[in-house]
């Protein structure tokens, strides 16, 4: 695969713990993600990011800059609140994702389906959120 | 050589792990593996690649091949040298057609949730082969 894609030095180590953090402010909710989102605990990443699609944002914003590890499990987890949100019209993007992911998002064609954004500002320029 | 038989070869010396169908006994088999590659000098692109790939396969052996029932098995076995990491993981299920799969990047099937662990096996793998009727998958990654 690609050359220039930097790889967590931990991926021999147990899995870091995934951490959650949500935050709403004006029109936007933020989904803030960290550690690995390995298969035994991505139901909790899946039903995060189900709430805060419940909550109708204008925009829904996952910032995945700080995810180092995630499966298909996970990527279906994304899809699944994408689906929610387009029928609530809201805008769900992902914040600066890591090489690895962009990698696996255009192997599996999803950086079609979804709005990918360096920044939660440029994310919310282009829902009109704010 | 063909197929088969290179399998075999392979297969010789393979090392056994036996875990119920539990997700979070698949760790057992997973830093076993990835520890063993990285002491045979894999590169961290690699470890990303059998870490990924191990999650894909012992997650579809679990939920779709033992339907999550607890009191079937899934058996991983595995070697590795500094050449390549070979990977059989078979569970105990009714198996299935792995050419049946939809394409799962196809636009009518983007949002649906079936078919992008294989894509990502067979995309980051350097063999991806299903036996058995499907209830056994080969995996190999060469060290390049």
């Amino acid at each position: 695969m690609s050359d220039a894609r930097p790889i967590p030095a931990d991926l021999v180590q147990p899995d870091a713990p995934l951490q959650i953090e949500m935050s709403e402010h004006g029109s936007t909710v933020l989904i803030k993600v960290s550690g690995m989102a390995a298969v035994e605990v991505v139901g909790q990443f899946s039903r995060a990011l189900q709430e805060a699609a419940a909550r109708k944002p204008r925009l829904l914003a996952v910032d995945l800059s700080g995810l180092s590890f995630i499966s298909s499990t996970g990527l279906g987890g994304i899809v699944a609140a994408h689906v929610t949100c387009r029928k609530n019209d809201t805008l769900l993007c992902l914040i600066n994702p890591k090489p690895f992911l962009r990698e696996i998002l255009d192997l599996t064609k999803l950086s079609s389906l979804f709005e990918i954004c360096d920044t939660v500002a440029e994310a919310e320029q282009l829902a009109g959120a704010g | 050589m063909n197929f088969s038989s290179q399998h075999s070869d392979d297969e010789r010396s393979l090392k056994t792990i036996v875990i119920p169908s539990d997700l979070a006994a698949a760790k057992e088999p997973e830093q076993a593996i990835l520890r063993e590659a990285q002491i045979n000098g894999f590169s961290e692109d690699a470890i990303f690649a059998i870490k990924l790939t191990l999650e894909e396969a012992i997650t579809n052996a679990i939920k779709h091949g033992n339907k999550c029932d607890r009191t079937k098995k899934v058996t991983v076995r595995y070697a590795v040298d500094a050449h390549q990491v070979v990977i059989c993981i078979r569970d105990e299920g009714a198996g299935f057609d792995p050419d049946a799969v939809p394409d799962p990047t196809k636009p009518e099937r983007i949002s649906l949730p079936n078919g992008r662990g294989i894509l990502l096996m067979k995309a980051y793998m350097s063999e991806v082969t299903y036996r058995c009727n499907g209830t056994e998958i080969f995996l190999r990654k060469r060290n390049e």
